[in-house]
């Protein structure tokens, strides 16, 4: 295929055209204003978000941070219960998504064979493709009632007296937001630690074989060390998809304020306390309190995302593009 | 289609409903009518008085507002009455104003507050009328407008129990409060002599939305337990002790539907059309009453004569003196502003002569959907209200 | 380049050859299971949107107003509707500024400042979309006094510019810097070299670029709730509240009633296919022209 449009012809007109002069700096201008309009979009959502929530902030105090009183009848807002439910519950889906998605990576990169690979490496994609309220709808109707019937009762009954397994188990809780955000935070790794896997030169992979070592060996010794940076962005950035997950979670996890061990409890996140409440709090130090945990949400995010992609970058420049696309 | 395994006479009833929404036309009263659509004609004829006493047809005003106008109306908050006001509006739509559409968004009645205090909807639906404070907080003047009377509901899902369990107060309280637990616990086992009850655990479930269906069961059990009222007291949205939240009337029932063990309080109405039991509630003179059009219309019967002219009042905890009122009856009231700008004049009118049409023909279908009409006395006060609605300074309703 | 990172100093594993193979062999195995484990969701997701949506996907589905809660019938059509329209408007305001911002960092930026705003328009990607949400309420819900279509268009447009912005870099990256030349040597002012000739070039790759936002933005439930709100009638109107397909189906999965449940399900149907639909499509293009680079 010519990428080359070049026609004798069509390079005549261009060139026959009258040219104004001030195209190039009008043009540039233009590109550049989109541009910065990247930058102040940035800008803007953390100075409006962070604006309308001072309220919240001057009257909360540090509080806000520490206490676990959600309690908008007596105008007590602190965030912990949903700080800990965010980290609870993204945190121990990180961990699974990373045992199988950096997995899935290296299977994809070095030992599937082409025809394998490819469509393999499509569905993971496609994981990622299916929208956030669609895994909740299933999350609700199909893995919450199988979660109940065949994992938490059975769990229940013979390792209840662990405080990862007491209270009921009902299907909606933490369990089922830790198995979804896991499923959503998959793809992420995967697609981002493969591309990080494929940056690994060569003679990293040559240099091992010659030496006599296994495949495993190979990229045990000879690739992970290699990519090891890469793959901790990976899970960073993991890590942040499954922080602002926001529609299946909060269609799962039961929504309640509480802060417990247990998967079988109910909990509830950042992003769906939001999601619930924002529209309905009542006075105005409610809605603050409410922008007060999305700025919260949203400051974290962009550093997790910040940190993420710089590591990813020492190793392969530029391939985070593929997590935006994924 | 669960809505006809309810009992026989209100599944009746909604089959005639269905059937009406489907040929736009209401030609049908409960239990006379056959399902089957009998024609398309009498689109302008009003409702046959179904399920009801007094038909109000004959004193809506006319309006400015033909069927030819287009408006939308938007309203949110209140999830109880929703069930109610989305079948009214269909009605009104099909039978006395085709242009007229009403968008109204279960989103809570604290959201239904807020987003009228924001002024982005043209009316607020509440389960709980507006504080003093909430009112300064608006800034100009509202009115709290009654719309029509519900029952809160226990309900909850034993798959093996049969018959409809019995809760005091305090078993309520204690079950909310975190200190029962289990469903064969003794306090539960008194309430309910000679049921079998499992040993189970209870999961409580709860609002996780602003609601003033919280609001008024909150108000029940501050009533009832001098624990819940220092513990948790009543609001809107409450720091709950225990237990899951669902969003809107319609996410706890759907939780009680599918979690054995569960246990919520819901609008009437989304406990029956789920074939969900509905519990009896003791009462302040000691009776068990079941949620019913009759024992709620007995509360607000209790609390009309105390009612403030203003129109803000409760029908939780009525007194001794009315043996058969169910203790968690509960209002929607509607909130407008007094004045609309002159922008907003075809809404407004639109808007009003609906909810005029909502508070005479419409209180018609309260029965059907499981909601007690408004009493005559208040339906009076109400129009007076309806009719100092004003957009630009000028009346929207003829004034005689 | 010297000794490969890594590698230890001496010989590579242990005497026992047999212990070094088995552990070879498990794993790999377990590797294998990781990638099997990872395609079972999707599978499992597939196929009960599939087999719960199809008997409730009918034509009514998509043209009928919802009826009130509880009754029969009824469809998604204000849903339907509100998404063609909001994220129709999304990806028009989105994508020339996102198209313009990717020609910006790939053709003028230069190195350093290329890979600071690439480094920004990832971290806007990595954004919560609920936050957006935030924004487009205190932005436009809050000024204008009503929830709005154009709110939610206008928080889908912001979701969609990294997506576009991103693509076009990668695309415009693609083309040869010998078609850049050539056009420079003809004296052609750089302006007129890229939106001529390079933009053409890559323009497959962009367009699909920009089917892949339109797909990730159909889908977005978060930055709607308190933007666009939801209608039970079909609006078309900008100013007022408007319903999207995935907002829709957020309130009928939540809700108890079996007809719901039944519609959702549809919904989803229809959405995955949609999205589905236009991702693999990209992907296609996309690995097209990334093997045809070479």
């Amino acid at each position: 295929m010519s990428v080359v449009p070049g026609q004798p012809d069509r390079i005549r007109t261009l060139l026959s055209r009258h040219r104004p002069r001030y195209g190039e700096p009008i043009f540039r201008g233009l590109v550049g204003l989109a541009s910065l309009t990247v930058v102040a979009l940035i800008a803007g959502l953390i100075l409006v978000i962070a604006q309308q929530s001072l309220t919240g902030i001057a009257h909360n105090g540090l509080a806000f941070l520490g206490g676990s009183d959600w309690d908008p009848v007596h105008q007590v807002f602190q965030a912990l219960p949903f700080i800990y439910g965010t980290v609870f519950t993204a945190g121990t889906a990180l961990v699974l998504a990373m045992l199988i998605g950096v997995g899935v990576a290296i299977f994809l990169v070095d030992l599937a064979p082409a025809w394998l690979a490819r469509p393999v490496g499509l569905m993971v994609e496609m994981l990622a493709a299916i929208p956030s309220v669609v895994y909740g709808l299933w999350g609700i109707f199909v893995l919450a009632p199988w979660l109940r019937d065949f994992v938490e009762v059975p769990l229940h009954d013979t390792l209840g007296f662990l405080p990862f397994f007491s209270g009921n188990p009902i299907g909606i809780g933490n369990l089922a937001a830790v198995v979804v955000l896991t499923i959503m935070v998959l793809p992420t790794v995967a697609v981002v630690s493969r591309d990080v896997l494929a940056a690994v030169p060569i003679s990293q992979r040559e240099a091992a074989l010659a030496l006599g070592a296994t495949r495993w060996e190979t990229i045990r010794i000879g690739v992970l060390p290699y990519a090891r940076s890469g793959i901790v962005g990976a899970g960073i950035l993991g890590l942040a998809r499954g922080v602002g997950e926001t529609m299946a979670v909060t269609m799962v996890i039961g929504n309640a304020p509480v802060i417990s061990l247990s998967l079988f409890s109910q909990g509830y996140t950042m992003a769906s306390v939001i999601a619930n409440e924002f529209s309905e709090a009542t006075t105005n130090l409610y809605r603050s309190s409410l922008l007060e945990i999305g700025l919260l949400l949203l400051m974290v995010t962009l550093l997790i995302n910040a940190v993420a992609r710089l590591l990813i970058w020492r190793v392969a420049y530029g391939s985070t593009s593929r997590s935006v696309l994924a | 289609m669960n809505l006809q395994r309810r009992p026989s006479g209100l599944g009746l009833a909604a089959v005639a409903v269905v059937a009406s929404l489907l040929v736009g036309a209401c030609s049908s009263g409960p239990g006379t009518s056959p399902a089957a659509p009998s024609g398309v004609g009498g689109q302008t004829s009003g409702p046959s008085a179904a399920g009801s006493m007094t038909d109000y047809s004959n004193v809506t005003p006319s309006t400015t507002l033909g069927k030819s106008d287009r408006a939308q109306v938007t309203g949110a908050g209140s999830t109880a009455i929703y069930p109610w006001l989305s079948a009214v509006a269909q009605f009104y739509k099909q039978q006395v104003a085709s242009g007229v559409s009403l968008n109204y968004q279960a989103i809570g009645s604290g959201g239904g507050i807020t987003q009228f205090t924001a002024k982005t909807v043209d009316f607020g639906a509440s389960d709980v009328y507006l504080s003093d404070a909430q009112e300064q907080t608006i800034g100009v003047p509202v009115f709290n407008v009654p719309m029509i009377h519900w029952a809160a509901a226990m309900t909850y899902n034993l798959p093996n129990v049969t018959g409809d369990l019995r809760f005091s107060p305090g078993t309520i309280a204690g079950i909310y409060l975190g200190t029962i637990t289990r469903w064969n616990d003794p306090a539960i086992v008194a309430d309910n002599p000679g049921v079998s009850l499992p040993d189970l655990g209870i999961t409580v479930t709860h609002r996780s939305d602003g609601s003033g269906t919280t609001y008024n069961f909150t108000a029940f059990l501050s009533g009832v337990s001098a624990n819940w009222k220092s513990q948790v007291g009543q609001g809107t949205s409450v720091k709950w002790p225990v237990g899951a939240g669902g969003k809107g009337s319609a996410g706890v029932t759907a939780l009680v539907k599918q979690t054995p063990g569960a246990i919520g309080y819901v609008e009437l109405s989304y406990a029956l059309q789920n074939n969900l039991p509905v519990g009896l509630v003791r009462n302040a003179a000691g009776n068990f009453i079941k949620p019913t059009l009759a024992s709620v219309t007995d509360a607000v019967t209790a609390a009309i004569p105390n009612a403030p002219a203003d129109l803000r009042f409760l029908i939780v905890n009525p007194p001794t003196s009315y043996p058969n009122a169910y203790p968690i009856g509960a209002s929607t009231w509607v909130l407008l502003y007094k004045d609309y700008p002159a922008s907003k004049a075809t809404e407004v009118k639109a808007m009003v002569d609906f909810l005029w049409w909502a508070i005479h023909d419409g209180q018609n279908y309260a029965a059907q959907v499981d909601y007690s009409r408004m009493a005559p006395d208040l339906v009076a006060k109400v129009e007076t209200v309806l009719k100092s609605v004003t957009v630009g300074g000028q009346p929207v309703l003829p004034q005689q | 380049m010297s000794a490969p990172a890594g590698f230890p100093a001496g010989p590579i594993g242990g005497r026992n050859i047999r212990r070094r193979r088995a552990t070879d062999r498990l794993m790999r195995g377990l590797l294998g299971l990781a990638a099997l484990l990872a395609i079972v969701p999707l599978v499992l997701v597939l196929a009960f949107v599939l087999i719960q949506g199809l008997p409730a996907l009918n034509l009514a589905l998509i043209t009928q107003s919802p009826v009130p809660a509880g009754f029969p019938g009824g469809g998604v059509a204000p849903a339907v509707v509100g998404t063609l329209i909001m994220v129709g408007l999304g990806t028009l305001i989105g994508t020339p500024v996102a198209v313009l911002a990717g020609i910006y960092i790939r053709e003028y930026a230069g190195g350093r400042g290329a890979t600071a705003i690439r480094f920004l328009v990832d971290v806007l990607a990595g954004v919560p979309t609920i936050t957006i949400g935030l924004f487009a309420y205190g932005l436009i819900v809050v000024p204008s006094g009503s929830f709005s279509g154009l709110a939610g268009a206008v928080a889908l447009a912001i979701i969609i510019v990294p997506i576009v912005a991103r693509i076009t870099d990668e695309m415009l990256g693609l083309v040869p810097g010998s078609v850049r030349e050539a056009a420079y040597a003809l004296g052609i002012p750089p302006w007129r070299a890229i939106v001529r000739v390079v933009l053409p070039a890559a323009g497959a790759g962009i367009v699909t670029g920009i089917l892949l936002g339109v797909a990730r933005i159909a889908g977005e439930t978060a930055p709607l709730i308190f933007t666009a709100l939801g209608n039970d009638t079909v609006s078309t109107s900008l100013g007022e509240p408007m319903d999207a397909l995935p907002l829709r189906i957020w309130v009928y999965a939540s809700g108890p009633y079996d007809s719901w449940h039944a519609q959702a399900w549809a919904a989803s149907l229809v959405l995955v296919l949609l999205v589905l639909a236009f991702s693999l499509l990209t992907r296609f293009i996309l690995r097209r022209r990334a093997r045809s680079r070479m």
